[in-house]
């Protein structure tokens, strides 16, 4: 758990939280288009004003959204400062060989605004969406597939138990890390020799623990009589509401706004 | 003084995210040299969170940890040394085992402290023969033993780094009697022999009344009582609350006294039992 934040779902009670799950992907990729087609700054500070409505709505805490966002810094500022300097154009500053260009400045500032109005965006899907949910909804949405013959079901239930052990794995990782740490282990050595074997005892607990859940858990499964040839039904049905088509106008409207801002 | 005090550490785990969680609160406890302490609880009272604070792994987000009265907090502090002094054996043994022998295994610890080769395989033999293994367990691959000696090997492997506290999470989840007497056994021999400090984790109350000198009871992150087993047992009421028990025998003394017997109910190993029952029938022989 720690302070893995990408991916982690925060129960709660709005409106957003209880929207069908396959709106809410459909939606995460019609907001990846949209932020896409996004080209001017008026329109950007539009679509983060939208965003900051679905934030109010789905309540969820303002420190969160800044852990999604982390992790993605460095890569932004990395990609937008070579943006920066090596784009053509009006220079508006020159150092030796380096020249900054209006043309820069705005592809730069559009790349970060980008990158990060998709990454809150689409952390959304995960903070307001249990795993379960999202799986349903990838299952139904697939479901067409299954006449091609693909087994949307097992691979529903695979993406389902990879990411469900994420935050198992990931705290068995502290706990080993502890357990060696008391055996006077150190995990500072700058090294890259002393970094490979310090990773060892590490690893080879943590292969060894996922091996042995593996086992268990398939064990688990045949004594449940799993079987793809089976048709299971569903506990919770996924029903379209009145609350999907509203969020689907919402986005539509956006779509359209930007759409005509782009060619006008 | 104490060889080991903590002084009114909180530990709070996820703060400031929704899953914030608080672990620990006001937790006031000091160990003396040579001391055989138990810590009881409720599964998620906190007793790992609180021993993970002993020797460095956690910090606290309130109050000061001290070894040998020097906070182990203060800037410089070799927190390496200190998980040298204060070994702790984990609840899951098989979390710490990645070597191809139970030997490499056990002399990790001595390789991270830096003894040199030759003096390893005496330190080795001598703690296996504590936890009751033999010398045909040091070629084989720690992957293929059972459970229980699993166990035993993880216990050796942080006996042998000669802390001069020794921790020990469950050391008997999972073990069968048999199996929990040689633990036991072995703690107190090696406690005998090497005049360290022990500190056992358990959430079974018979476990640790026969062997600790005193005892750390906690509940919802909090010290509900502390003091000898007498002490503690005293205190039946608080202790249901608190969804503990007291050991069944001290439980049958206790539904005796209360069903008019004029019996002493605060004890807690079967023989004192025995002998306070024996008292009582010759009494009413001799009546008689
Ligand atoms: N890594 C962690 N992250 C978040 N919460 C934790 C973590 N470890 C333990 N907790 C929580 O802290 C509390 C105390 O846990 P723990 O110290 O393991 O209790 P015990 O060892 O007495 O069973 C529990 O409520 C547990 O859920
Ligand atoms: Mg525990």
């Amino acid at each position: 758990m720690n302070d893995v934040m990408i991916g982690q779902y925060i129960p709660g009670s709005s409106k957003i939280h209880q929207l069908d799950p396959r709106t809410k992907i459909l939606l995460t990729f019609w907001w990846i288009i949209t932020i896409i087609l996004t080209n001017r700054l008026f329109y950007f500070g539009l679509t983060a004003l939208f965003l900051s409505f679905i934030l109010i709505g789905a309540q969820i805490p303002i420190i969160s959204i800044w852990k999604s966002v982390k992790p993605v810094l460095p890569i932004i500022l990395f990609t937008s400062f070579f943006n920066l300097i090596y784009t053509q154009g009006t220079v508006l500053w020159s150092f030796y060989f380096l020249a900054i260009t209006q043309e820069g400045v705005q592809l730069s500032l559009f790349l970060i605004l980008r990158i990060l109005l998709i990454v809150i965006g689409c952390s959304f899907l995960t903070f307001t969406t249990s795993l379960t949910s999202i799986t349903d909804g990838l299952e139904s949405l697939l479901a067409p597939l299954q006449k091609l013959g693909v087994h949307v079901n097992d691979v529903a239930m695979m993406v389902t138990i990879a990411i469900r052990f994420i935050p198992t794995l990931s705290e068995e990782i502290q706990k080993i890390k502890d357990a060696q740490k008391s055996r006077g282990a150190s995990f500072s050595d700058q090294k890259f020799l002393g970094k490979l074997r310090g990773v060892i005892p590490i690893l080879v607990p943590l292969i060894y623990s996922a091996f042995r859940r593996a086992y268990e858990l398939t064990m688990a499964i045949e004594c449940r009589c799993y079987n793809h040839e089976i048709k299971r039904t569903k506990m919770n049905q996924l029903v379209f509401k009145r609350n999907d088509l509203v969020a689907f106008s919402f986005f539509c409207t956006l779509f359209i706004v930007v759409i005509i801002g782009r060619f006008n | 003084m104490a060889l080991l005090r903590t002084e009114n550490v909180d530990f709070i785990y996820s703060k400031g995210t929704p899953f914030e969680k608080k672990a620990l609160s006001h937790v006031t406890f000091s160990l003396e040299k040579n001391e055989f302490v138990g810590i009881v609880g409720t599964t998620g009272s906190g007793k790992s969170t609180f021993i993970k604070l002993l020797n460095g792994l956690l910090a606290p987000k309130k109050g000061a940890v001290y070894f040998n009265e020097q906070n182990i907090w203060s800037k410089g502090y070799d927190l390496r040394a200190l998980r040298f002094a204060v070994g702790i054996s984990f609840q899951y043994p098989e979390h710490q085992i990645f070597s191809d022998t139970v030997k490499e295994d056990i002399a990790y610890g001595l390789k991270n402290q830096g003894v040199p080769e030759n003096l390893w395989q005496d330190k080795i033999m001598e703690v296996l023969k504590i936890v009751g293994l033999d010398e045909t367990y040091l070629e084989l691959s720690p992957f293929q033993l059972s459970g229980g000696e699993i166990r035993r090997v993880a216990l050796a492997s942080i006996m042998v780094m000669r802390p001069q506290v020794l921790i020990l999470d469950e050391p008997t989840a999972g073990l069968d009697p048999v199996g929990r007497d040689t633990i036991y056994t072995a703690l107190k021999q090696y406690q005998k022999e090497t005049e360290s400090t022990i500190l056992v984790v358990s959430h079974n109350m018979d476990d640790v009344a026969e062997y600790a000198d005193s005892l750390l009871v906690m509940s919802a992150g909090q010290i509900l009582a502390q003091g000898t087993p007498a002490e503690v047992f005293s205190k039946t009421e608080e202790l249901t609350a608190a969804g503990l028990a007291v050991p069944e025998i001290t439980q049958l003394l206790h539904h005796l006294k209360l069903s008019g017997l004029p019996i002493q109910d605060s004890l807690f190993r079967i023989e004192d039992a025995a002998q306070e029952l024996a008292n009582f029938l010759n009494e009413v022989k001799k009546d008689e």
